[in-house]
């Protein structure tokens, strides 16, 4: 069989990690100084990449998302904005990932309740024509 | 992969079905997502590697292709696939080229697989909700990346150690 790979780590790889490193520092740079939205701040909500719903990101909220409007959810899953934060408070899941989550404030990242296909993110507004 | 012997061709089935089983067991045994959205350790990419130190690239890229549509038959050919495909494209651009240079270990091969994958899926996930603000996200899964490649290259450098131990036959 062929071994056309080495086992042991060598000074390439090295290499490698420094550039990794650095990549990761100057996407870390990009994100923060030059991808930053300008306009209004929003919750967007999306069930399986569809958003459904807009949440101004400033304003005190508790929503509820019914099962019976969305059959693909395991159950209501309710989502909190509080002074400019997003929590999911409450859902159905097994593992009960994206409540733990707790309470997220940057805009792109993230609030996923992948067994329910909702996902929740601080985005800037989309104006629906 | 014309020239396929029955020998070497057990071998691919047998590391293919461990692939799909490890990425199975990784989701319910070791979940790693409450660290973030989209981080896991990626078990079944051991495999990967071990596929890439026997019989080459060729076969990597098969058995990768593979694995995600084996996946995906269980857990449905929604967004997850196109999400994984892309994470698992650009990994094999770039395990297919480091790989080529003849300079790099199994460390240097698997960490740029790591990160690369995690900037693919950002991008497709991007894509797909349209949003470019979802790019934020790059910096938490190309560092977890880079920690997770280097662990799946330990482990598959000591299931290889182990594996070079046993006598083999050629077919």
């Amino acid at each position: 069989m062929k071994r056309k790979i080495a086992l042991f780590k060598n000074t390439y790889d090295v290499y490698i990690f420094n550039l990794l490193v650095l990549l990761t520092s100057l996407i870390l740079v990009w994100t923060n100084v030059f991808n930053q939205p300008q306009g209004v701040l929003v919750v967007g909500v999306y069930v399986e990449a569809e958003r459904i719903d807009q949440l101004l990101l400033y304003e005190e909220t508790t929503k509820v998302y019914l099962k019976e409007d969305y059959p693909i959810f395991l159950g209501d899953i309710t989502l909190e904005i509080d002074n400019g934060r997003v929590r999911v408070e409450k859902e159905t899941s097994p593992l009960h990932y994206c409540s733990i989550q707790g309470w997220v404030s940057s805009p792109g990242l993230p609030i996923i309740c992948a067994p329910n296909y909702f996902m929740a993110v601080i985005e800037e507004a989309v104006i629906d024509a | 992969m014309s020239g396929l012997s029955v020998r070497k061709m057990t071998r691919l089935a047998i590391l293919l079905a461990l692939g799909v089983i490890l990425n199975y067991m990784e989701h319910v045994l070791l979940p790693t997502a409450f660290i973030a959205p989209g981080v896991k350790l990626g078990l079944a990419n051991t495999v990967g590697l071990i596929v890439l130190y026997f019989f080459g690239v060729g076969e990597f890229m098969a058995i990768g292709l593979l694995r995600i549509v084996l996946t995906s038959l269980f857990t449905g050919f929604g967004f997850n696939f196109f999400i994984a495909l892309s994470g698992w494209g650009l990994a094999t651009i770039f395990v297919v080229i480091l790989y080529y240079f003849q300079k790099f270990s199994m460390f240097g091969l698997s960490m740029a697989a790591a990160v690369a994958h995690g900037i693919g899926q950002v991008v497709m996930v991007s894509i797909l909700y349209e949003s470019v603000y979802m790019l934020n996200y790059l910096p938490v899964l190309t560092f977890t990346g880079i920690i997770s490649g280097l662990l799946i290259a330990l482990i598959a450098k000591e299931a290889l150690r182990r594996i070079d131990a046993v006598p083999y036959v050629e077919p």
